[in-house]
């Protein structure tokens, strides 16, 4: 059977046949085989695909059905590129095009190329050009060309290489660098907490580096001059610069990302059994939240507010003092439970919780503050009664501690009784202690219940750090719109301190300003100008930073709490599409008015 | 330009029309961070681009060239007065789809290689992927990097980056041109190349802007210039109104014997006095290395840029250079150095050999009282298009070989310069 062949020919006038058309040997070997071309970048991208499709489906329980399924579709669609890879790998070698020749294998083509003394006939000069056609729009292509560019750029520069290495060897590395306690927490806080927050930070400030390098330096040294010549909108070729930044930001996290629950996994049989256990109930799982509904305190408020100002002596008194020391105190009754008194809260978990929890854990957590000093170490005596309040309730007794999370689980085994017909947990807590303690409104009490499995929840905290590198990626990019690379990129990291820095901006907006702050009161003596600029400053970038700070996908996952799909549309919206969405226009304007061909001032 | 060019362009495309550019009153004033004025770079200046024309910007470093053409392409704009490109704003997207632009230096990605690099600015303009890398596989063959195709642009030396700053240019067949500093970093042979290459695009319609320090080549391929200094236009219009000596008239014949050469002085000195120069004319030293470096091609392969070959297809057009496929009356020096020895001949260099004097009749001829001779044609330039009249006998290369050889202290052969 003939086939064509693309003939390459190097400098030494050495001839290499590549054949056209599917390529069996590589559908078949995928990794081995490109290691075998010499495309070792190649060849880790596949194993990558092999581990991660591998681990994923491990990790769902698919069987091995399913993985054959995604080996078949992976080795086809290589089995079809394996062509363009090997040219690749050709010119990679030093091997031109030459011609194509239609023959009945590789040896065949390249003899009949040397019968000819080198020099194609007149009928093979002709190139097979099909290739893969280009799947974006035509007026998107440019934009998708600059993506590309950026992509390319990180990989010749080694850029890719050089951060995989740095990420894989932080995911094993730091774990055996630090050892666990022993515990479902200890070796959580080590194996989620520690290592995505390192590959966060790492990412992160690597992010801001090559948005702010990319634009910057393109335009310092003139290249983005000529691409601007060239009809591309500005819009297009910024947006094409995040877009390529955040695909290598995507590939680095998704190799990270996966060795490091691949570690999760492997790693757990360190733990002794009833911990290994704990860690699939608490943390090993997406388990969603329930709290009490809030209450309207209003009408409370307005009552009691009413009774006091019928009191002459509160005539002398402002008025909104009066009305802030009733607020409190009403919600002092919602939050303090007194000695010896009981507290209610009556927590929804949906009406068909019954049936959908059957057999789950469920877990309580708590805070609360005392009303007297608070020594570290100090445990309170509880007594909980948990279930309908005419039904078959749950009781137990236990000692915690003040002012930090506490978590306790209830006995799976009778998750289907203690829950309500209506899917209503109710919650009796019994203060055996000798003072008051306070459950915050906010935080005092809620109920955690089973959602989901870990790997889809696992997936979707990466895609909330992926969001927050976009959020980085557009800060260094609307930086070097109009500075250069160097003050840039301390601009943008600047900037990330201060987004770090929450508390301090809190503490500025809250004593009103900067200049003058009494030791006594904690707040500004008076309102100059410097200190209303400063909280008009620090609380705009309070603001800001609120908007977006509530997402912490790591804390999250470390303990066990599902990040729902809506929390995730949620995350994005507010990060990439509000605040990063207001960068990048500014990014944009300015690069668009930008005289790219005139000196840049700083 | 050159009378035989004219002729030449005459043949294909010529000036029409169409304005492509238009400058008025055109102002571009640099400031400093605080706004206040730093440098006026370009000062009021006006000028016309028609369809077709091959026009020159021509000055000393920091007259204003490059910043004009920088506002043309709308990376600068103007502090006071317009310029429009085919009509339009030069910032407006479409209008830059018509353009191809090479700048003063390399503004390419270092780590590209030329065909990656091609395949980026085509996707710029929208081209589709097998077209592109079809014009990729051209452009590289005609500048001449097919041996580097692998290397990436950081590893090219000047010429070679120059000469891939050539092919971008021409990637998206731009109706408007606009080369900066061409030939700069360029070889001799690629110097000619690029000239070639502007009178090939001229002839298909296309208009050339060319800003260059080197006045020959200006002189060599430009219809028209302006000549800045101070950011002003010094001096504006066809470079043969700009260029002409109405006052002499140079004669070139072959060698004469002393005796027809004393008769044709006396009478010429009999009409004008003393103002008569006698000199035997030189061979172009462009012309003589290209023909050195053609004859050397064919002995040996390098591993750097090699000269160019035909001009890629699609930059032909359908028809070729006004049917130049077809009587090869079109084609350029840099076609026909592409093409095998017995051709390439024609454009080697001639080394001077003493001919037979003509006959005194001949020199009757020439001096007869008679009506008006037809104009004189002017001498031929040295980087003309290359067309040998038809009539003119193929050059021996072994002469100029020789000739170098005696040059460099070598043996000299017969045809070894005396």
């Amino acid at each position: 059977m003939t086939r064509r062949f693309e003939i390459y020919r190097n400098t030494d006038r050495q001839h290499l046949a590549i054949p056209l058309g599917f390529s069996w040997t590589a559908a078949v070997l995928d990794w081995i085989w490109a290691f075998w071309l010499r495309l070792p970048v190649l060849g880790i991208v596949f194993l990558v695909l092999n581990l991660v499709s591998g681990a994923v489906l491990y990790a769902n329980r698919a069987g091995w059905k399913s993985f054959l399924v995604s080996q078949v579709v992976q080795g086809i669609a290589i089995g079809f590129a394996a062509r363009r890879f090997r040219e690749l790998s050709a010119e990679r070698r030093g091997y031109a095009y030459l011609c194509t020749v239609p023959a009945r294998n590789a040896a065949d083509a390249v003899a009949k190329v040397v019968q000819v003394g080198g020099e194609p006939l007149p009928g093979w000069k002709a190139r097979h050009l099909a290739g893969v056609p280009d799947l974006v729009p035509r007026s998107l292509r440019p934009l998708m060309a600059v993506a590309l560019l950026t992509i390319q750029a990180a990989f010749r520069y080694r850029l890719v290489l050089t951060l995989l290495g740095l990420l894989v060897a932080l995911v094993f590395v730091l774990p055996s660098a630090i050892k666990h306690d022993g515990s479902a927490q200890g070796f959580t806080q080590i194996l989620i907490t520690y290592t995505l927050g390192a590959i966060t930070a790492l990412l992160g400030f690597t992010t801001l580096w090559i948005a702010c390098g990319t634009l910057a330096r393109d335009i310092e040294e003139m290249q983005l001059f000529l691409v601007a010549a060239k009809p591309i909108p500005r819009w297009q070729v910024w947006l094409g610069k995040w877009i390529g930044i955040m695909a290598v930001n995507l590939g680095m996290l998704v190799v990270s990302g996966s060795v490091a629950f691949g570690l999760l996994q492997l790693r757990t049989g360190e733990l002794s059994p009833d911990q290994q256990v704990k860690l699939r109930n608490e943390v090993l799982v997406a388990r969603d939240g329930a709290r009490e509904p809030s209450v309207d305190l209003t009408k409370d408020i307005q009552a009691l507010l009413a009774e006091r100002l019928k009191d002459p002596a509160a005539a002398v008194i402002d008025p909104a003092l009066v009305r802030k020391q009733v607020e409190e105190m009403v919600k002092a009754r919602q939050q303090v439970v007194p000695p010896g008194m009981l507290r209610r809260w009556q927590v929804p978990l949906g009406p068909d919780a019954r049936q959908r929890l059957a057999g789950r854990p469920l877990f309580v957590r708590v805070k609360f503050f005392t009303t007297q000093y608070n020594s570290e170490g100090t445990l309170y005596p509880a007594y909980w009664e948990i279930g309908p309040p005419e039904g078959r309730r749950m009781r137990l007794e236990n000692s915690l501690p003040a002012e930090s999370f506490v978590e306790f689980g209830l006995d799976p085994r009778a998750t289907a009784e203690v829950i309500g017909p209506d899917g209503v947990l109710a919650i009796d807590f019994q203060n055996w202690t000798q003072q008051p303690l306070l459950f915050p409104l906010d935080e005092g009490m809620e109920v955690l219940f089973h959602e989901g499995g870990f790997a889809l929840n696992y997936l979707r905290g990466l895609l909330i750090i992926a969001f927050w590198l976009g959020l980085l990626a557009a800060v260094g990019l609307a930086c070097s719109s109009f500075l250069s690379f160097p003050v840039a990129s301390f601009c943008s990291i600047a900037l990330l301190v201060l987004g770090l820095s929450g508390n301090t901006l809190k503490q500025v907006v809250d004593q009103g300003g900067i200049v003058g702050v009494s030791n006594e009161s904690g707040t500004v003596t008076e309102s100059t100008l410097v200190n209303q600029v400063s909280v008009a400053i620090y609380g705009s970038a309070k603001r800001l930073i609120d908007q977006v700070s509530g997402y912490s996908p790591i804390s999250n996952l470390s303990t066990g709490r599902s990040i729902t799909w809506l929390e995730l549309l949620r995350a994005f919206v507010v990060i990439n599409g509000v605040v990063g969405g207001v960068v990048s226009v500014v990014g944009i304007v300015v690069l668009t008015r930008r005289e790219l061909a005139a000196p840049t001032k700083f | 330009m050159n009378p035989s060019i004219a002729a030449d362009r005459s043949k294909g495309g010529t000036p029409g029309d169409e304005i492509v550019v238009r400058a008025t009153g055109l102002t571009k004033v640099f400031k400093d961070f605080w706004g206040r004025p730093k440098a006026r770079a370009v000062d009021n200046v006006d000028f016309e681009i028609r369809r077709g024309e091959v026009f020159g910007l021509l000055g000393p470093n920091g007259s204003g060239k490059s910043t004009t053409i920088k506002l043309l392409l709308g990376l600068l704009y103007p502090t006071k007065g317009h310029i429009t490109v085919f009509g339009q704003s030069p910032r407006d997207v479409g209008t830059k789809a018509r353009i191809g632009y090479l700048p003063e230096e390399s503004y390419l990605y270092r780590f590209l290689n030329p065909g990656e690099t091609l395949d980026f600015f085509g996707s710029l303009f929208q081209i589709d992927a097998p077209e592109r890398r079809r014009r990729a596989e051209q452009l590289i063959e005609m500048v001449g990097l097919n041996q580097a195709r692998t290397r990436t642009v950081g590893e090219f030396s000047k010429g070679m980056q120059r000469r891939i700053g050539i092919a971008q240019a021409l990637v998206n067949d731009p109706d408007l041109v606009i080369l900066d500093e061409p030939t700069a970093g360029l070889d001799p042979l690629g110097c000619r190349e690029v000239k070639d290459l502007i009178l090939a695009l001229a002839r298909r319609g296309k208009t050339v802007i060319l800003s260059s320090h080197l006045l020959s080549d200006v002189e060599d391929v430009c219809d028209r210039a302006v000549i800045y200094y101070g950011g002003r236009i010094q001096a504006q219009g066809p470079l043969h109104h700009l260029l002409a000596k109405p006052d002499s008239v140079r004669i070139t014949a072959p060698v004469l014997s002393r005796e027809t050469t004393d008769r044709v002085l006396s009478l010429i000195r009999a009409e004008v006095g003393d103002t008569v120069r006698l000199e035997n004319p030189t061979q172009n030293l462009e012309s003589y290395f290209l023909g050195v470096v053609e004859a050397a091609r064919r002995q040996a392969e390098t591993s750097g840029a090699t000269s160019g070959n035909r001009v890629a297809e699609y930059l032909r057009g359908t028809g070729g250079f006004d049917g130049a496929d077809a009587t090869g009356q079109g084609e350029s020096v840099l076609e026909r150095l592409s093409r095998p020895a017995a051709t390439v001949a024609e454009a080697a260099p001639e080394v001077a050999t003493p001919e037979a004097a003509p006959s005194t009749a001949v020199l009757d001829a020439l001096v007869r009282q008679d009506p008006p001779s037809p104009p004189i044609a002017a001498p031929t330039p040295p980087a003309t298009r290359g067309e040998a009249p038809a009539t003119e006998p193929p050059v021996d290369l072994s002469k100029a070989n020789d000739a170098l050889s005696g040059l460099l202290g070598g043996k000299g052969g017969p045809g070894a310069r005396k």
